[in-house]
């Protein structure tokens, strides 16, 4: 699986908690901050970093 | 294969990653095999319904925000939710606490209706501008999706299944949730926020080569 991601689209799996969270690239994606409630843009880099 | 996603009934990209992920079910080959599972997140645990106060105004108060800056929030997003065929209408959306109505889930998803209900509440929200945090509000939509009025009345006014929403959450915050939606494929995968259909199909389609490769 990681692999054929790596291979496919350049995006990368990391390990979350015992998950592999899917990266898709330039591709962020949207969602809602749960510790401030704010919604827009995925920060890639804060979820990589809190890691 | 089974999807669990962590969401709350006001959370706007979650109602919209939603409407994607159903986008790539309905062109994924395998989709009367996938499982979907709600899991209770409280995204605006503080936030209360101000009566006589429009959305903007309400979300403005509570996070302390430029009543500017929250007017454009929420008409990014819903713009965003505009492009993807979901119709939010903030001007009549009420922003209320959704904890009673999560309690109300859980009894839902124990009798076979978590699934109806959170999507009933999303539109209840969003599109039609209910107050989830009204126990009549909460009860007649309980009973569209096939629940008894009486038994959804009685959890909400004794507080039923208040640890089983808190459970979930903590087992957000356990996995390291830091934004919903969260999805979680065969509890092996995560896909964090509302990502365009095409990004859930490449998922779909890969976890499912992959589980299938195996046997």
């Amino acid at each position: 699986m990681e692999k054929e991601i790596k291979n496919e689209s350049a995006n990368t799996l990391q390990n979350l908690s015992g998950l592999k969270l899917v990266d898709f690239g330039d591709s962020t994606g949207f969602a809602c901050d749960v510790e401030t409630g704010f919604c827009g843009p995925i920060d890639q880099k804060k979820e990589e970093d809190d890691k | 294969m089974k999807i669990t996603i962590w969401s709350d009934f006001v959370c706007p990209f979650c109602f919209i990653g939603e409407a994607h992920l159903n986008g790539a079910l309905e062109k994924f080959d395998h989709a009367d095999d996938v499982e979907i599972e709600y899991k209770s997140f409280q995204l605006m645990p503080d936030g209360d319904y101000m009566p006589g106060k429009g959305y903007a105004e309400t979300f403005s108060a509570m996070k302390g925000l430029p009543l500017t800056q929250a007017e454009a929030m929420l008409k990014n997003v819903t713009e965003s939710a505009s492009r993807s065929g979901v119709e939010i209408n903030y001007d009549i959306a009420k922003l209320a606490n959704t904890f009673d109505a999560h309690r109300v889930f859980q009894y839902a998803k124990e009798q076979g209706k978590g699934n109806e209900f959170f999507q009933r509440a999303y539109v209840a929200h969003f599109t039609e501008g209910e107050i989830l945090s009204d126990t009549d509000t909460i009860v007649r939509l309980a009973e569209e999706v096939g629940l008894t009025g009486a038994e959804v009345r009685s959890i909400v006014e004794n507080k039923v299944n208040a640890e089983k929403v808190e459970q979930d959450i903590s087992q957000a915050r356990a996995v390291g949730v830091q934004g919903v939606p969260f999805f979680v494929i065969d509890n092996k995968y995560a896909v964090s926020g509302a990502q365009p259909i095409e990004a859930f199909s490449q998922v779909l389609n890969q976890v499912w080569e992959e589980e299938h490769a195996k046997k």
